[in-house]
């Protein structure tokens, strides 16, 4: 009796566990009859972001004649990649897709996936910016649909921190800025810093607009052929990372969890009375420290020599593709319109959400925003765009040569307090060069795909 | 009275009949270990041997361009540097300081002795994530606990996942943190197989404690050193979660080892796939022949004894 008892329970469970295993992943909202299960990958983002598809998704299935039920996949940033892989080796599914800007390249040179020109009506592509337009045009053929564009570096401040250390003007040069973390640094107390720096790998991809603003250009010249670390502007780029450093301005190692993502919390809690950061902070700032928001000001970052309106930053951002191995291409392709193409209002939503910290690639979305009252600073906003306009895009050279680079700046911020410039410069610099030499050796570098625009 | 030799009867076996009868039987209880061995380690293995030579997106034989390619990347050549480093001198301080504790626990009384053995034996059963985050915690410079201490000495903070030479000795500290029990347990099982006699012997003819560690210890105890020895340099090379965790293969890549390297590159979409596959068969076929060489070693002395 024991023995049975024992033998339906173990079943119940495994009945139980079958069932709920069944139920995780089911259709999400109200399921369409007959239709084909349009598959899109996604990667998870902050909480509101994930919510905020989530809902959209749902709204796209509670429309019953359009033959698409849409389903989606949310994966971390470290199982991203994989989840796509398997999918492609497996064949299984796989019909839409996010991809960063940065890596739409890579999909596109590996044939991963196909242009969208034939299967969006072309008002679609009108309505785009410029800007987003750059961003997953190659060969004229637009291979993914942008969403927006976050500029990847902007100055955010302390106003009351700024105040009490006798800060009256925003620094605009980078000698303006010395100045006032000078003055930050003797009113702060031992557990504060005057300014917040990218580190680790956001040294690398954070510190191209400021490479681009100091020395005309990247470390790699258009064509791809020529390497530039030697021009004029490197060594006083380098010099002022060893600045910040060597003189305490910046924390030698990262204030929290994410590093340069999540920088802005630090700001918030008072660590930093300035840092540089991404303009996806300001979503953070609203959805966490709200009541810090009238305490934060955002300004386009100081230059060498102050000059404004110049390219400071990169635009980054993530862009929807199909993928070349789905078989419900323009299926697909109806689910990319419906989400961007058909309502500004509804597309605006993502913004509104995202409290107007990234930026339209939509001309009528963005107008719809500009014409509706916004919960946010203004004088954000408009930093923000000004910013994100101006930005360049990602450049698209292999991100081993990035890494080169990124250790040369690292080399002269790691020992800012232990030796002189000249002679660690000269050493990194060594060390970049060779480091390059040895990646352009090892492949046939390509053609820069973009050569003409910027980057 | 006599009594005559039992008869031979049909129950007597003939020579090797007995491994006769069983082999079948032994080769179907293999059968379930061989098949998932096969599915998941010999099958992988071949399929990444045959990738490794092919173009990831159109499968052409490409020879050794993926090798070639993965060992002109500077930052998979150094993380090759920086865990031969790691793994030379966190084998040595573990070897030395299990050895050392575990002569000191054969010192101690019963009661004190099995305290012992149980508080080293902790950190065994925490996983490698774990114990980074009890450090990361600790040495966190936004406000961890050896922080707070400096802060509160009036001294500056210390970032120890960056500056000067603390993240090796973090790395070395956790790694050497966790496998102490362990590798304490198999050295002082190594002690007690030791005959007291040998020790009496020799405190009778006048030798102290080092002559005895040194001449009597040491030389018993070589079986378990070269155990520890290549168990501590297996899992040393490739290692991972720690300077995962702690320092993300920085400051400098100078923490960065292979296995973390292939990590990142497996997900970095912009990356070829099979170049990362080539780099992971260069790891194993390092850590093959460093055990190879070792136990090459062992036997060509125990042949020579």
């Amino acid at each position: 009796m024991k023995k049975l008892v024992s033998i339906v329970l173990m079943v119940s469970v495994l009945a139980g566990m079958l069932g709920m295993l069944a139920g995780c992943g089911g259709p999400q909202g109200t399921v369409e009859e007959g239709a084909t299960v349009v598959t899109l990958y996604a990667q998870n983002f902050e909480q509101w972001n994930n919510e905020y598809l989530q809902k959209r998704v749902e709204e796209f299935n509670q429309i019953l004649d359009d033959g698409i039920q849409l389903e989606v996949k949310f994966f971390t940033d470290s199982a991203y990649n994989d989840a796509l892989m398997v999918a492609r080796e497996n064949g299984t599914g796989l019909d839409l897709y996010m991809i960063s800007y940065g890596n739409l390249w890579s999909e596109v040179e590996n044939g991963r996936c196909v242009p969208l020109n034939d299967l969006l009506e072309q008002e679609c592509f009108d309505d785009l910016t410029d800007a987003g337009k750059n961003l997953v045009t190659y060969d004229d053929k637009y291979y993914a649909y942008p969403t927006l564009i976050e500029a990847s570096a902007l100055l955010y401040y302390r106003k009351d921190l700024l105040e009490k250390a006798g800060v009256t003007a925003v620094p605009t040069t980078w000698e303006e800025l010395y100045a006032a973390c000078d003055k930050l640094k003797a009113s702060l107390n031992p557990a504060q810093y005057a300014l917040g720096l990218p580190t680790g790998q956001a040294l690398g991809w954070a510190t191209w607009g400021m490479e681009y603003n100091t020395t005309g250009g990247l470390v790699l010249d258009e064509t791809w052929k020529n390497v530039q670390v030697d021009n004029k502007g490197w060594k006083e780029l380098a010099q002022f990372f060893y600045t910040c450093y060597g003189n305490g301005y910046a924390p030698t190692q990262q204030l929290t969890a994410k590093g340069y993502n999540d920088i802005i919390e630090a700001l918030c809690q008072g660590k930093l009375a300035m840092t540089i950061a991404g303009s996806w902070s300001v979503a953070e700032i609203m959805n966490t420290y709200p009541h810090m928001a009238e305490k934060i000001g955002v300004a386009e970052l100081p230059t060498f020599d102050g000059n404004r309106g110049g390219i400071t930053a990169t635009n980054g951002g993530w862009a929807y593709a199909i993928d070349a191995s789905s078989q419900n291409k323009e299926k697909a392709a109806a689910v990319i319109d419906w989400m961007f193409c058909q309502s500004a209002e509804r597309t605006a939503g993502f913004f509104e959400a995202a409290h107007y910290s990234k930026t339209a690639v939509n001309k009528s979305v963005q107008a719809y925003i500009d014409s509706h009252e916004k919960e946010v600073n203004e004088e954000w906003i408009q930093v923000i765009t000004a910013v994100s306009n101006t930005a360049m895009p990602e450049p698209l050279f292999s991100w081993d040569i990035t890494v080169a680079v990124m250790k040369l700046f690292d080399t002269v911020s790691i020992y800012a307090t232990a030796g002189d410039f000249e002679s660690l410069y000269a050493d990194a610099l060594r060390t970049c060069k060779s480091d390059i030499a040895s990646v352009m050796s090892r492949e046939d570098i390509g053609e820069n795909p973009r050569l003409g625009d910027q980057g | 009275m006599n009594r005559a030799a039992p008869e031979r009867t049909e129950s007597v076996k003939r020579p090797g009949s007995f491994r006769y009868r069983y082999k079948h039987t032994a080769y179907l209880m293999l059968l379930p270990a061989l098949v998932l061995l096969g599915i998941f380690v010999m099958w992988p293995l071949v399929m990444a041997v045959i990738r490794s030579f092919q173009d990831y997106n159109s499968g052409e034989f490409v020879g050794f361009y993926n090798f070639k390619y993965i060992l002109k990347t500077p930052s998979f050549v150094k993380a090759f540097k920086n865990v031969l480093i790691l793994t030379v001198v966190t084998v040595a301080l573990t070897m030395v300081t299990t050895f050392l504790f575990a002569l000191l626990m054969r010192s101690l009384s019963n009661r004190m002795g099995y305290f012992a053995r149980a508080c080293v034996f902790v950190p065994f059963f925490i996983s490698g994530i774990v114990a980074s985050v009890i450090f990361n915690l600790l040495i966190n410079y936004g406000g961890g606990l050896f922080t707070s201490l400096l802060i509160d000495a009036g001294k500056d903070p210390i970032a120890f996942a960056v500056e000067d030479h603390w993240p090796y000795f973090i790395i070395i500290a956790i790694t050497i943190w966790m496998t102490f029990g362990y590798q304490t347990l198999i050295m002082y099982a190594g002690l007690l197989q030791i005959p007291k006699s040998l020790y009496e012997a020799a405190q009778l003819d006048g030798a102290n404690f080092l002559h005895q560690t040194l001449f009597i210890t040491i030389p018993n105890m070589k079986n378990y050193f070269v155990l520890v020895c290549i168990s501590l340099v297996t899992a040393n090379l490739q290692m991972f979660e720690i300077p995962f965790m702690v320092t993300g293969g920085g400051p400098l890549e100078s923490t960065l080892t292979p296995v973390m390297y292939l990590y990142n590159s497996f997900r970095d979409p912009g990356r070829p796939q099979n170049v990362t596959i080539a780099g992971a068969l260069l790891v194993m076929i390092l850590i093959m022949v460093i055990n190879i060489i070792v136990f090459k070693t062992v036997r060509s002395e125990k042949s020579g004894e």
